[in-house]
């Protein structure tokens, strides 16, 4: 912007000299004739010289970084709603698997292991607690059907 | 009792499911703080406060600017009496009455000026922080392309204007103003050209700022907006794919974190709405106040004064007329930016 600035008051600057000068040598004559034509002259020179000069691969990278920044803060907004989204999958997860427990009369503690893909599943489950045979059982098709966790990726503790 | 109290808080906390995703507006700008609700039901309310509030604070400075329009219209009179009473001394009265003008006006439309500088700073410094926050929520919410676009494009277009204002603008509108003193002063067709020259590029840089920006803003909310709808669609259908359970809770963590983000989203938009308004109605309303009494002033000139001063009277309403322009370019930007976060995606 600098530089468009110094430009536009070189433009300026250059008539009002032009102006001035023609001023003084009044509007007839030879020496007026060539006084306009020098004038002229210099303010084609002060309107093009800065023009060639002009390298617009200088803007390219300029535009670019703003959208980099862009791109950098919706990451962020994309990793918050992730990290929620795990979050909140992980809270359900539990607390429907004790739900089903505390319906078989069972009394564990569950920790669930959600993955990083998106959207994000449940992929791993720590079970603690003493727990019958049956109710393991049940437990067990029940967090393979229900929430596609396989047996290896059960793992039952028997101390709570 | 103490004991069981501390208890229940304790556990009351601990019930509350605690959120990562938070996205708050920044607080108001100093320069917006004294109108700014504290409180507010609806967006219409705080609106409503605001523009009351700056109102009420508008009378001094309204004073003020009856107070200069009307030594203007002494001075014409002065002039024009003057100028019958001598014909042979036009040129010196003609010079004399527009260095009068000039420096009745220079003062006040210097300080206009600083204050038009100041809010379009506060404005660009606050669209800084708001629009991270808006741009951020925006892609919590699935919006990843818009609110990348929307935000690349808001922070170029508002780099490239608030420099233009400070750096091109408001300097070439005082060669705008000397040049009319000047003009005034001398009748000189080469400073006419070089005034409409001048004024034609401070109209010209602004409007296509604007142009480009809202039609890039239009074309990308409808490009982006289409393709992050067709994402969050493949989206739901390749969650259907999941067991039911799994599915389930996905697709209602999808919606908690699509309600919650949106709800954030729309406060912060709502309270920044607020802030731009609370920063630049003040300033805005005593430079609008200033421009029609001078557009007044002028139109009075033109009835009782010569030429010469209606012509610089009016230079000095256009002066001002440019300052109200660009710093409400830089608030309709910002505005314009907010309003595309809070609808969101298509």
């Amino acid at each position: 912007m600098e530089e468009i600035r110094a430009y536009i008051l070189s433009v300026v600057a250059a008539a009002i000299i032009c102006g001035s000068i023609r001023m003084l040598f009044g509007k007839k004559g030879g020496i007026t004739a060539l006084i306009t034509a020098l004038c002229g002259i210099f303010m084609t020179f002060a309107l093009i010289s800065p023009l060639r000069q002009l390298d617009f691969s200088v803007y390219g990278d300029y535009f670019s970084g703003f959208m980099e920044e862009a791109q950098a803060v919706v990451k962020e907004g994309e990793i918050a709603a992730l990290q929620e989204q795990r979050a909140f999958i992980k809270r359900e997860t539990e607390t429907y698997i004790l739900d089903k427990a505390v319906s078989l009369g069972a009394d564990i503690s569950v920790a669930v292991t959600v993955s990083e893909t998106t959207p994000p599943t449940p992929i791993e489950i720590t079970v603690k607690g003493a727990v019958s045979p049956y109710v393991k059982t049940v437990l067990k098709d029940y967090l393979k059907e229900q929430f596609g966790i396989p047996e290896e990726a059960q793992k039952w503790i028997e101390n709570k | 009792m103490r004991k069981l109290l501390i208890f229940i808080i304790l556990v009351s906390i601990l019930t509350v499911p605690v959120s990562a995703m938070e996205f708050t507006a920044p607080a108001v700008p100093d320069g917006g703080k004294e109108v700014m609700p504290e409180q507010y039901e609806t967006f219409g309310e705080g609106l409503w406060y605001i523009i009351r509030t700056a109102l009420g604070a508008l009378q001094p400075s309204f004073r003020t600017a009856c107070g200069v329009c009307l030594s203007l219209i002494a001075v014409t009179i002065l002039i024009t009496v003057v100028k019958g009473l001598s014909d042979s001394q036009t040129q010196v009265i003609r010079f004399v009455g527009a260095i009068m003008i000039g420096c009745l006006l220079l003062q006040q439309t210097d300080t206009f000026f600083h204050m038009g500088r100041e809010v379009i700073t506060q404005i660009s410094n606050y669209g800084k922080l708001l629009l991270p926050v808006m741009a951020a929520s925006l892609a919590a919410q699935g919006g990843v392309s818009s609110a990348a676009g929307i935000y690349g494009g808001t922070l170029l277009f508002d780099t490239v204007l608030t420099s233009a204002v400070t750096g091109l603008l408001i300097p070439l509108v005082y060669v705008y103003i000397a040049l009319s003193i000047a003009n005034a002063a001398f009748d000189n067709e080469a400073l006419k050209e070089l005034k409409t020259f001048v004024k034609w590029i401070s109209s010209w840089v602004l409007k296509i700022i604007l142009y480009v920006f809202t039609g890039y803003i239009s074309i990308t909310g409808v490009v982006s907006g289409t393709a992050d709808a067709s994402a969050i669609k493949a989206a739901k259908i390749a969650i259907s794919s999941f067991v039911p359970m799994v599915g389930s809770i996905i697709s209602d963590a999808s919606e908690s974190i699509l309600v919650s983000a949106g709800l954030m989203k729309n406060a912060a938009g709502i309270y920044g709405l607020l802030s731009v308004a609370a920063v630049a109605i003040g300033p805005f309303l005593k430079i609008g106040i200033q421009y029609v009494l001078l557009k007044a002033t002028a139109a009075v000139s033109g009835v009782i004064g010569g030429k010469e001063e209606t012509e610089l009277v009016k230079d000095f309403s256009v002066a001002m007329g440019y300052l109200l322009a660009m710093t409400g370019a830089v608030c309709i930007m910002l505005l314009i930016s907010i309003v595309c976060f809070m609808k969101g995606v298509a």
